[in-house]
């Protein structure tokens, strides 16, 4: 493999046909893949096609952060905290009480202070395999709340959250849509490098001024847009046409000998029956008529 | 072989000499003797030695190297951990508020990010071996801030063609309305509506209060003659001279040099009719500015005016 | 100007008109290094630096655009500049005829065996240029003089290499500043009338010193 694949698209139509499995046999790859990957990289559930994965958080549901409680398998009834998604997996990696798997891993991938093969993993957790856990007030005993785990989550309206800097939805408990179970907090981050400040990029600095001076300088157009894009949908000149319309066939002779003969014949006088033709006619259809009736 | 002259020429000497015949003397040693045109001679305890590599120590590298401003911090290669994965790109929202100045920075900021990353991208996959696309996706991110800041500039220039194109036929209307709101303000607002009409003429006629930024065209004279016009007008109800000016030029000033004379006096009364004089000179004096000339006479004189203006403030 | 043919004597060169200076060319190609008593080459050098061409030391042609100036050596005297190129072309017969061995053991070789290279470009033969220059002015008994390198890189690490050989001898980088490479015959013309303004003052102390003796 070259190193020149983010350079150039040459061969990349090749390298696609590769990548593009048969459905009907992507089991059959994976199940290879499984036995020639080391155990402590198998994941324990399966990993998901890319367009699969989940993206928004109405489809993770639950953040990182959240209690949650197992409802399935060896650790059911065990309420721990969601510590990170797992993007490969659309799984939930959870923290110390949640399920873990041990496991030997080569010397190569030792970690430092590391003394022994076997390697204790966090195991991901499938979303259906998990219910979020609440404090909710406790009707019985007022002033006092009590943990509850919802059995359902629906999304309703949207809000701008601060924490996590964009819209969010308002996480209802289902059939009880009042009941709104808030977003955990994540853990503050600092403006990154490239991140321009709030207000920098609120301020306006742009007004319109007039209505005889292009607010882009001349010298700039060419290079905001092509003046000669052939995306550009505009009035076809003569020489598009010229080239989209398709020349007339030449006739051939026969053809050109056919039409000539049915002009002649058009501009010839048309004939008229005359009142012999016309007894001619009568006397025909009568001797016939004679001799068969 | 021993080549017969040459024998001969030793051992017949040597056959004739015997114990008797007495060698020849030395010859004299000659005086003007040429001393050897080359005297030197290559060494002979030559060795050959190990090469001697190159130092790059040798080389300091300016801070301001302009190629360091493919670098992140100088570093090599950025760690994946310190690059910035949280960042979005600008919305297009964000940027149409931005001016062509904004822009144009962020731009060629946004150009010299990707060059960097490009240049990181590229040793990861050629020199490292990886395929990791971790600088990609963030070059990718940038780059979709680049095509908005493209659409917005398009857009931009869109919506000012088609806004010339919708405006060409209620221009006249519309000034025809200010000309009435104008006229009809009391004296006491007369700052007000004075800057009105410096925004007007920027707006629809683009001209510039800084003289020297303004570049004359037709749209500029046209504009010029209405300024001119509309003074004359607002200070004609104040002052009979003024009013006789305008009645004499049929209510509307259209010689360019004499509009040029208005245009520039101050919004004062005493200005405007300082100016009126001028304009009365110069119609006693029979010079006029030709309507096939306008355009050159005009930018004549506002480079002058710039010049003075220059020397003013240099002066100053 | 046209390179002489043959071998030049230090009388010829000084008569000539030339400054007591010898040259050094490297090939951008290939890296060979061709030495000279004039500020131009032509066959003649290079017929007799390398008497025995193989395929990893191929016999350079004599492109113009090719050949850069990589070293201009300064020295007090014509006499020692004809010995110092005296010895710069026995070391180079000794690395490539009489003492083969010996200088390929000191080369850098690749997985192969074969000495160094990528594409044309084997960078041992500059360095083994730079490596005989010191040999040959350190023989040569050349106390006093002046090297002006193409660049800093080229000369190595100074403290190492040279100065417990060479202790006073000056090293110096031609300016690089502007087209250096398409300026470099102008270049070299004005190292050389520097040189010589050096020797004519030099002679001149020399004298106005032997008058004040006798």
């Amino acid at each position: 493999m070259s190193g020149y694949q983010h350079l150039s698209k040459a061969g990349s139509r090749f390298l696609k046909q590769v990548e593009r499995r048969p459905k009907h046999l992507v089991d059959h790859f994976k199940k290879f893949e499984e036995k020639s990957m080391p155990s402590f990289l198998v994941p324990s559930i399966p990993r998901v096609e890319n367009d699969q994965k989940f993206q928004s958080v109405r489809e993770w549901v639950f953040m990182p952060g959240d209690r949650v409680v197992i409802t399935r398998g060896r650790w059911k009834g065990q309420i721990s905290v969601i510590q990170q998604h797992d993007k490969e997996t659309n799984g939930f990696i959870l923290d110390e009480n949640g399920p873990t798997k041990t496991v030997p891993v080569p010397k190569q991938f030792w970690s430092e202070g590391q003394n022994s093969h076997m390697v204790t993993f966090p195991i991901a957790v499938e979303k259906k395999d998990l219910k979020l856990v609440a404090d909710i007030d406790d009707p019985a005993a007022p002033g006092q709340t009590k943990t509850v785990a919802v059995r359902d989550i629906v999304f309703k309206g949207s809000y701008f959250d601060e924490n996590y800097k964009q819209r969010m939805p308002f996480r209802c408990v289902s059939g009880q849509e009042d009941l709104v179970i808030p977003w955990p907090r994540p853990e503050p981050k600092a403006d990154a490098e490239l991140a321009t400040p709030a207000e920098v990029a609120r301020e306006q600095t742009f007004w319109v001024e007039s209505i005889a001076k292009n607010p882009i300088p001349e010298g700039a157009l060419l290079t905001v847009r092509n003046p000669h894009s052939k995306w550009r949908r505009g009035t076809l000149s003569a020489r598009d046409i010229a080239k989209l319309v398709a020349p007339k066939m030449p006739l051939t002779k026969t053809k050109k000998a056919y039409i000539a003969e049915q002009k002649e014949l058009a501009a010839a006088p048309r004939r008229k029956l005359t009142s012999e033709d016309k007894e001619l006619i009568g006397s025909k259809i009568f001797q016939h008529l004679k001799q068969h009736l | 072989m021993i080549s017969a002259r040459r024998s001969l020429h030793v051992t017949a000497r040597a056959w004739a000499r015997t114990k008797y015949t007495k060698p020849k003397p030395k010859p004299k040693a000659r005086l003007n003797v040429r001393s050897p045109m080359q005297i030197t001679h290559h060494d002979n305890n030559l060795q050959v030695t190990a090469p001697i590599p190159p130092a790059a120590a040798n080389i300091t590298t300016p801070d301001d190297h302009p190629l360091w401003q493919f670098f992140a911090d100088k570093k090599y290669l950025r760690k994946f951990d310190e690059l910035d994965v949280d960042s979005r790109p600008w919305t297009i929202p964000e940027l149409r508020r931005k001016s062509f100045e904004d822009l144009h920075s962020l731009w060629y900021t946004c150009l010299k990010e990707r060059n960097v990353l490009a240049r990181e991208n590229h040793l990861l996959k050629n020199d490292i071996g990886s395929n990791q696309d971790s600088y990609e996706t963030v070059s990718e991110k940038i780059r979709t801030t680049m095509w908005r800041i493209r659409h917005v500039l398009s857009e931009r220039d869109w919506a000012f063609k088609l806004a010339q194109q919708e405006f060409g036929s209620e221009k006249e209307v519309f000034l025809q309305e200010f000309e009435a709101e104008f006229l009809e303000a009391p004296t006491a607002e007369d700052e007000e509506v004075f800057e009105k009409l410096s925004r007007l003429q920027y707006s629809v006629f683009g001209i510039s209060e800084y003289i020297d930024e303004n570049k004359v065209d037709r749209a500029f004279v046209d504009g010029m003659k209405y300024v001119a016009t509309l003074k004359l007008k607002k200070f004609a109800s104040r002052q009979k001279e003024v009013e006789d000016l305008l009645q004499q030029s049929n209510n509307s000033i259209s010689d360019a040099g004499e509009a040029f004379v208005l245009f520039t006096a101050e919004n004062t009364l005493e200005s405007v009719n300082e100016a009126c004089d001028v304009i009365k000179e110069l119609r006693a004096k029979n010079s006029s500015v030709s309507r096939y000339e306008e355009l050159e006479i005009v930018g004549g004189y506002v480079k002058q005016l710039a010049a003075a203006q220059d020397e003013k403030t240099t002066s100053a | 100007m046209v390179a002489p043919a043959r071998f030049r004597t230090a009388q010829w060169l000084k008569k000539a008109g030339f400054a007591p200076q010898v040259f050094l060319f490297r090939n951008l190609e290939s890296g060979q290094v061709i030495y000279s008593q004039v500020p131009v080459f032509n066959q003649h050098q290079i017929d007799a630096l390398f008497q025995r061409p193989d395929w990893a030391n191929k016999k350079p042609s004599t492109r113009r655009d090719i050949w850069r100036c990589m070293a201009v050596v300064d020295l007090r005297s014509y006499e020692e500049g004809v010995h110092v190129y005296q010895n710069l072309c026995r070391l180079r017969y000794l690395r490539d005829v009489t003492q083969v061995k010996k200088a390929d053991a000191l080369r850098k070789k690749n997985e192969d065996g074969h000495v160094w290279y990528s594409a044309q470009y084997r960078p041992t033969y500059t360095q083994e240029a730079v490596a005989d220059l010191r040999e040959a002015l350190s023989k040569a008994g050349v106390a006093q003089g002046q090297i002006h390198w193409e660049d800093r890189w080229r000369m190595g690490d100074v403290e190492k290499h040279w100065s417990p050989v060479l202790p006073q001898l000056q090293h110096s980088v031609i300016s690089r500043l502007g087209n250096s490479a398409r300026e470099q015959s102008v270049i070299m013309r004005e190292l050389g009338e520097r040189a010589k303004q050096e020797f004519a003052k030099l002679r001149e102390r020399e004298n106005a010193a032997r008058e004040l003796s006798v």
